[in-house]
């Protein structure tokens, strides 16, 4: 398995290194879910961080939640903040995705 | 046996603590404290933690030349919270809250440094157009002349608050996305040539003699300009398209993109003078943070992580390239 799935809590500085990033490979997502290179440094960088290990579906059921209160909080936006503009980025509505 | 003296023509040196891994950079070492073989090598751009803010930030302001050790953030939106006037600045490990900007407001443009900054112009709020700028001496803010043409989510840069350049970005009515350039001499704004594509959600990083725009929108743009003190002329494209005004670089032949949407993204890219290379991703995919410093040591805090939609973070992430690591040698 490529990958390793955890929540853990970014406090800051310190949180991952530059070492880490070189030694494996870590994305964070909503809910405080990341996801991480499952080798011996990335597994050591979860227990430094007190990570709690979540299977890859208890981690995408928390991200989802996390979407889906979103969406909500998109849906009552005024409509004028939603209104697409041809040619530009607005604001979208939150879609839900699938974690690496 | 081949001995490491033999090898190198220098003992391995015994010492009770690492030497940091830049100092140590292609030697070896025996660390009697802990009682290992330790080399230090030199390892690739990365992406770590910052501190975090104590303010929930996106669409924030921030000084372009600042540094991973040295910045200032200002302003910025949690929509439907708007223009937090509040500013704090960044010693490379902990944010400490300043003085308040006197006009509140986000997507702004920045210039100068942790002691010398300017915020210019942006929203008050939702699509309302601010033409003010504040110069910021290390201790409170002032304000400035206005700028000729008020916009929001332009690019802007500067090494200090008396030497900025603003280009590109929103204007009324919405949804123009301007050409316009002006720079700013610490006394008054003035008009000077346009881009050659007007867009907005553009990064700004340089000086006001030698600047870098990329990306953008319309269409989350791949174009690159850059100034020569003069014009603007394009260069090549950057490899992903994307909005989102993330950018770090010193002058106009070095660049740093990072970040953006749409989707959102974590990939950065890095600028040579010739071509753009994509190098190590994010941690943390957003955009509409706000970013400063080089190629080599960049900072890029809060910002819009996508999902949650329309939430900040207090969250920031530090650039450096190259990275120095220490490895033990591990004997099997």
């Amino acid at each position: 398995m490529a990958n390793t799935y955890c929540t853990a809590t970014n406090f800051g500085k310190g949180f991952f290194t530059h070492e880490d990033r070189n030694d494996f490979s870590l994305s964070g997502h909503a809910g405080d879910v990341w996801v991480v290179g499952n080798n011996a440094a990335g597994v050591s960088w979860i227990n430094r961080v007190t990570g709690t290990g979540k299977t890859k579906a208890e981690a995408q059921a928390i991200v989802d939640g996390k979407v889906e209160e979103s969406q909500a909080t998109w849906d009552a936006l005024p409509e004028a903040e939603k209104a697409p503009t041809a040619g530009f980025e607005s604001l979208t509505r939150p879609e839900k995705y699938i974690l690496p | 046996m081949a001995t490491y003296k033999g090898i190198k023509g220098v003992k391995v040196v015994t010492k009770t603590s690492d030497p940091t891994a830049s100092e140590a950079e292609a030697t070896v070492w025996y660390n009697s404290t802990g009682d290992a073989l330790k080399y230090a090598i030199q390892g690739t751009g990365a992406w770590a933690a910052g501190g975090n803010m104590s303010t929930l930030r996106a669409q924030d302001g921030m000084s372009n030349a600042g540094t991973n050790t040295a910045s200032i953030v200002v302003g910025g939106a949690h929509p439907p919270t708007y223009t937090p006037t509040n500013s704090e600045t960044y010693d490379g490990t902990a944010w400490t809250e300043g003085n308040n900007l006197t006009q509140g407001r986000n997507l702004s443009s920045g210039a100068g440094t942790s002691t010398a900054a300017l915020v210019i112009s942006g929203y008050y709020g939702y699509l309302s157009y601010a033409p003010e700028v504040e110069s910021w001496n290390g201790t409170s803010w002032s304000e400035e002349s206005d700028v000729n043409t008020a916009r929001a989510q332009g690019g802007g840069c500067g090494l200090t608050n008396t030497a900025a350049l603003l280009f590109g970005g929103e204007s009324p009515p919405h949804p123009v996305s301007n050409s316009a350039t002006e720079s700013y001499n610490g006394t008054s704004w003035t008009i000077l040539n346009n881009l050659n594509a007007g867009r907005t959600q553009n990064t700004g990083s340089g000086s006001s003699t030698s600047a870098m725009t990329a990306a953008g929108t319309p269409s989350g743009t791949t174009i690159v300009e850059t100034w020569d003190g003069t014009c603007w002329t394009e260069v090549n494209n950057l490899n992903t398209g994307r909005e989102g005004r993330n950018g770090a670089g010193a002058n106009n032949s070095t660049g740093l993109v990072f970040g953006g949407r749409s989707p959102y993204i974590a990939l950065t890219e890095k600028y040579d003078g010739t071509s753009w290379t994509e190098v190590a991703d994010l941690a943390t995919a957003r955009y509409n943070g706000s970013s400063c410093g080089t190629t080599g040591n960049a900072l890029l805090a809060g910002g819009n992580p996508g999902s949650p939609a329309s939430e900040g973070s207090v969250t920031t992430e530090e650039w450096s390239d190259p990275v120095f690591v220490i490895k033990t040698v591990t004997v099997s």
